[in-house]
């Protein structure tokens, strides 16, 4: 670049703030259209049973009915699995999940369609349904599909652990368990399909995804991509549950608006989309870690049994970023890896902000304070002695070249936090305190940025950029708006480039219309994918305007400089307008004033059997320190501070990073404390926000944010993801934090207040 | 099915309707529990007599020995009367506790009352202030202690024609006062327990103990075990250990989603012991 940055770096205003904050911004359940239905699911009402027979007769003649269907009506594949075609949209012959759709009804108003789905019988042989990924592997369980309960196996192999453990002083080994998290964005999922006169579909989603609906849609349609349109609606928050999961209620609504000759809008309410939408998995880890006298691993091991519900969905995918990056940030010269993605009749398990590591961080994370303990190390000083940098290999045998600032980060949130006085300051008071406990813990992470070398296939993103003849510029993405300000990110990265103001730069909604196929919006990819892209298409206009400003005013086009709406000549004498200049350009010397942008990483290499390569193409790491209160009498834990030390890149937009942080710590804090979907014979007893407890602003700690800016090559500015590493090792920090304050190692989360106390009066550690 | 709402334009209006439309027939309040249970389908009254509009009833008065309350009067009213607050620290402490501004700002002590929950977080301190409960009807009115109000979740004494018009609370002036409410977080959760107590001391001598749980029993329940193992002795540690047999003795929590059965016993013994610590440490500053 070799200029300043105008429109990097900054505290830019969201290019949605205003709509959103007004109420103006429309989302799915907003939008009313002439002759809309409204579509209702019967579910199933076992976990695991035979579907003996679905009678929809007397629900066709309730008032208001305009169609009935179920598995045998889909007009395409009645098929739904992502990766692997293990998912019936409609339930044929079988149900595996209490969510499993039986048969779907389209109504005049949603009471009637309600009323419709309560009138449908179905006759089932229940089976016996399996509650845990044990239950799943024992010999003998009632197989849940008919190839076994294992969907597949996945496993990391560096050198000899054998001869890794051999070597160790010390070695640690225990079984960490970790229940559900639900996405609880504000908005429950929701769509509307209309059906188009040409044969084919639009439909509006809140979705990150909207090229997996398109797929979905066209697969149980029996129609191409190019008649499937799927514009984003305004998305109220998606957390990764709104990655495959909105294909369901989309296709479900595609079936039924094809059907009927009429728009179909499918909303959730709480409960429904608490019960049937994917989450967060539960996971049993097996972690075995060993390190020589100076507390440097020698071998790490670890088994993982991701339980993924009745279906593959993204298990397989989810559980491959487990695998890959099981032992964190941490060096580790052997080491091997079992993952068992599990079959049971649980809850859908799907992506969720983290992607199967704050699963396996959690585990690691408590491991490594038990390893220190054991060889008389503080925990800082273990993880410092591990911490991967420039050059080392990750377990996938990764050699780490560029942006690695893995022990920068980690002593930026020591020293910001005041880690090791602290710690001493809380065990003095803990000696003298009866009650209130205080407690100091680590979390620390590496998150490979964009997707798995696995999933390299969708990992390419589009940007159309147009500049129009008044100098002002419309952008549409491939990735989407979930609310973490990927729109003001592009409308930046474009007015950088451009040299427009920010205040003219428009962002569509995303719409498969506009651009390529782009991926998901997931793995904290979409500054890096869809920032690039769109930094590739304005220089392409850049080019093309340069080039004529060069004739218009006679000036070679490297002297010519675009700022803020102004062409200037280097030594900053004004030219004229971008205004004036976009309008010649298109007007008098017809310049294609539209380019299409790309990005693409390199080609990854990876081989499957041994888990080896490159698995993702960047790294950033995230180091956090939590500090706790608990209080003995209730069990209830206070997280005073967090201190969040990350790596970025380059700061894109403050403001926006700044919120990605404090929103991820605070999610993780829910899962380490409160968050608790309770399953009785794989039915939710919680379904509601009543009794599933996510933080409030009161439970809300002091987040203390230090940013470490390292760029990287690949990302725009230099930029990293940020999405994801802010929440995962915020769970492990906080759990750290409260088991050293309570001198007893917790091995499950949530720590509620009940966990906590009742597990101390076990250990006999109250009296 | 259709549901009616009346706005009663006073008393006499409410209680006409109400006495009109018997056992079909529930006072809407601030609605924060009744619009739920309508909403999910689980309401079985046909006529909602809203009583929103009767501000006669919404009221914080004080006499020389007692503090009114009117039905209407809202939660927030709790926290930030200068009168409640002083003479009912517990109370206000409860009312502290209690859900999240917005919900407070519609939700009334009647309605709390009436709702009849065995979580209903106003309602142990008010036990242990001895307060009474107002019920009119067009035949009349009486009044009785709250803690014999309840009859059982969502279900009370009042007849169909019956509303709560207020609570009578008699000061307790030097008392010790104690509430805690136990949940996951800080704000907008329903208690997996609670606990209230009043003391009268002299010296070091409990004079008289009054004590109630939340959640511990299918109604708030006045835990008179404890309070005549706690009256006319001696406030020291060997009391304080003693008091989880009496506590135990008192109530039967269940298990359900919120939580264990051993965790709500151990959460209300704590409680117990720790206001009675507070306690004695109180009369030890002020000797
Ligand atoms: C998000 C949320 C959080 C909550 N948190 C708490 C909490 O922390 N603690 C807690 O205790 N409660 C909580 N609640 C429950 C509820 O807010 C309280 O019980 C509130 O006090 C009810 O008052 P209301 O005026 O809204 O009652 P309404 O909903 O209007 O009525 C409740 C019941 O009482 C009856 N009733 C109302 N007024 C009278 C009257 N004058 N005479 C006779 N019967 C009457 C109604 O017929 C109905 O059966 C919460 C509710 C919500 C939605």
């Amino acid at each position: 670049m070799g200029e300043t940055l105008r429109n990097i770096g900054t505290r830019a205003r969201r290019v949605d703030a205003l709509e959103k904050v007004t109420g103006r911004a429309r989302y799915v359940d907003d939008l009313e259209l002439v002759g809309m239905l409204h579509l209702k699911a019967l579910t199933s009402a076992h976990a695991h049973a035979e579907l003996l027979s679905i009678d929809t007769r007397a629900a066709e003649s309730m008032p208001g009915v305009f169609a009935v269907v179920t598995g045998k009506d889909v007009p395409g594949e009645n098929q739904i699995g992502v990766q692997i075609a293990d998912q019936p949209l409609l339930a044929s012959g079988k149900v595996r999940q209490m969510s499993d759709r039986i048969a779907l009804v389209a109504a005049d108003t949603a009471e009637h369609a309600e009323a419709a789905v309560r009138a449908i019988k179905v006759e089932y042989r229940p089976l016996p349904v399996i509650t845990h990924t044990d239950e799943a592997l024992a010999p003998g369980a009632v197989k849940i599909h008919e190839n076994g309960n294992v969907m597949t196996k996945k496993q990391v192999i560096r050198g000899d652990v054998e001869q890794g453990f051999a070597a160790a002083a010390a070695i640690v080994e225990d079984v960490y368990e970790v229940n559900y998290q639900e996405h609880a964005y504000l908005e429950p999922n929701g769509c509307i399909a209309i059906p188009e006169p040409d044969g084919g579909v639009t439909i509006h989603a809140s979705a990150q995804a909207p090229f997996y609906i398109q797929k979905a849609v066209a697969r149980v349609l029996g129609v191409d991509y190019a008649r499937v349109r799927v514009i984003q609606a305004t998305t109220g928050g998606g957390f990764g549950g709104k990655e495959d999961y909105p294909s369901e209620p989309s296709a479900c609504a595609a079936v039924l608006a094809m059907r009927t000759g009429r728009p179909v809008k499918f909303v959730y309410d709480r409960a429904q989309d608490l019960a049937w939408s994917t989450k967060r998995h539960r996971m049993k880890v097996t972690n075995k870690i060993g390190a020589d006298g100076e507390g440097r691993i020698t071998a790490a091991q670890v088994r993982i049994d991701c339980d993924a519900g009745g279906y593959t969905g993204l298990s397989a995918i989810v559980s491959e970023r487990s695998n890959s990056t099981a032992f964190g940030p941490y060096r580790t010269p052997t080491a091997r890896v079992d993952t068992y993605v599990v079959y049971t009749n649980n809850l859908f398990g799907g992506a969720y902000r983290g992607f199967g590591t704050p699963q396996t961080t959690f585990a690691m994370e408590a491991q490594m304070d038990e390893l220190a303990a054991r060889l008389g190390l503080s925990p800082a000083e273990i993880r410092r002695r591990n911490i991967l940098g420039p050059g080392d290999e990750t377990t996938t045998c990764q050699k780490l070249t560029e942006s690695v600032p893995g022990i920068e980060t980690f002593e930026a949130a020591l020293a910001r936090s005041g880690y090791e006085q602290k710690r001493r300051e809380f065990e003095a008071f803990n000696q003298t305190s009866r009650w209130l406990k205080k407690g100091i813990g680590i979390g620390a992470c590496m998150y490979g940025g964009g997707l798995h070398a696995g999933g390299q296939f969708l990992e390419g993103s589009g940007a159309l950029v147009h500049l129009r003849p008044d100098g002002s510029v419309l952008v549409s993405i491939g990735g989407t708006e979930l609310g973490q300000g990927a729109f003001t990110v592009a409308a930046q990265c474009a007015a950088e480039t451009l040299g427009v103001a920010l205040e003219h730069v428009r962002v569509t909604p995303s719409s498969t219309d506009f651009v390529t196929d782009s991926g998901p919006t997931v793995a904290s990819r979409t500054t890096v994918m869809s920032g690039n892209a769109v930094i590739d298409a304005a220089r392409q206009l850049k080019g093309r305007i340069l080039e004529a400003a060069c004739e218009l005013y006679g000036v070679p086009a490297d002297e010519i400089e675009l700022r803020e709406g102004q062409v200037l000549k280097r030594d900053g004498t004004r030219l004229g307008s971008l205004k004036e200049l976009a309008n010649t350009a298109f007007a008098v010397k017809k310049v294609n004033l539209s380019a299409q942008g790309w990005y693409a990483p390199p080609r990854k290499t990876w081989d499957n059997a041994r888990g080896n390569g490159d698995a993702y193409s960047s790294y950033c790491f995230a180091m956090q320190v939590a500090e706790v209160e608990v209080d003995l009498r209730s069990g209830r834990t206070r997280v005073v501070r967090v201190t969040a030390a990350h790596d970025v890149g380059q700061v894109i937009n403050r403001t926006l990073i700044e919120g990605q942080i404090e929103g991820g710590v605070v999610q993780g804090v829910g899962y380490a404390l409160m968050e608790d979907l309770k399953l009785d014979q794989g039915r939710c007893l919680n379904p509601s926000f009543t009794d599933y407890l996510i933080p409030t602003t009161l439970d809300v700690p002091e987040v203390d944010i230090v940013l470490i800016e390292q760029p990287h090559s690949a990302g725009p500015f230099g930029a990293k993801g940020i999405g994801e590493p802010s929440l995962i090792p915020a769970a492990a920090a906080v759990a750290n934090a409260v088991s050293e304050a309570v001198g007893y190692r917790f091995r499950r989360l949530p720590l509620t207040p009940e966990r906590v106390l009742m597990s101390l009066e076990e250990a006999g550690k109250l009296r | 099915m259709a549901i009616d709402i009346v706005r009663a334009e006073n008393l006499e209006h409410a209680l006409e309707l109400l006495a009109r439309d018997g056992a079909q027939a529930r006072p809407l309040a601030g609605g924060t529990d009744l619009m739920l249970r309508l909403r999910a389908g689980r309401l079985a009254a046909r006529t909602l007599v809203s009583i929103a509009d009767l501000s006669d009833l919404a009221y914080v008065r004080e006499q020389a020995d007692r503090v009114e309350l009117g039905a209407l009067t809202r939660v927030a009213d709790l926290i930030t009367h200068p009168v409640y607050s002083r003479e009912f620290p517990a109370g206000a402490r409860a009312a502290r506790d209690f859900a999240s501004p917005q919900i407070r700002n519609r939700g009334t002590l009647g309605g709390n009352v009436g709702n009849a929950s065995p979580a209903a977080d106003n309602v142990p301190p008010l036990i242990t202030f001895g307060a009474t409960v107002t019920l009119q009807s067009k035949r009349g009115g009486r009044s009785m202690p709250i803690e014999d109000f309840f009859e059982g979740p969502g279900r009370t004494r009042a007849a169909p024609d019956e509303m709560i018009v207020g609570f009578q609370v008699p000061k307790r002036p030097g008392a010790f006062q104690f509430f805690a409410k136990f949940g996951s977080r800080n704000a907008n959760v329903i208690s997996i327990a609670s606990a209230a107590l009043c003391l009268r001391l002299d010296g070091e001598t409990v004079r008289e103990a009054r004590v109630a749980y939340g959640c511990c029993a299918p109604v708030p329940l006045r835990a008179r075990r404890v309070e005549s193992y706690l009256s006319g002795q001696r406030l020291d540690e060997r009391l304080i250990a003693g008091v989880r047999e009496a506590v135990l003795g008192d109530i039967k929590p269940i298990d359900d989603v919120r939580g264990s059965r051993r965790y709500k016993e151990l959460l209300v013994i704590n409680a117990t012991e720790d206001a009675l610590r507070g306690a004695l440490e109180s009369v030890r500053k002020a000797a």
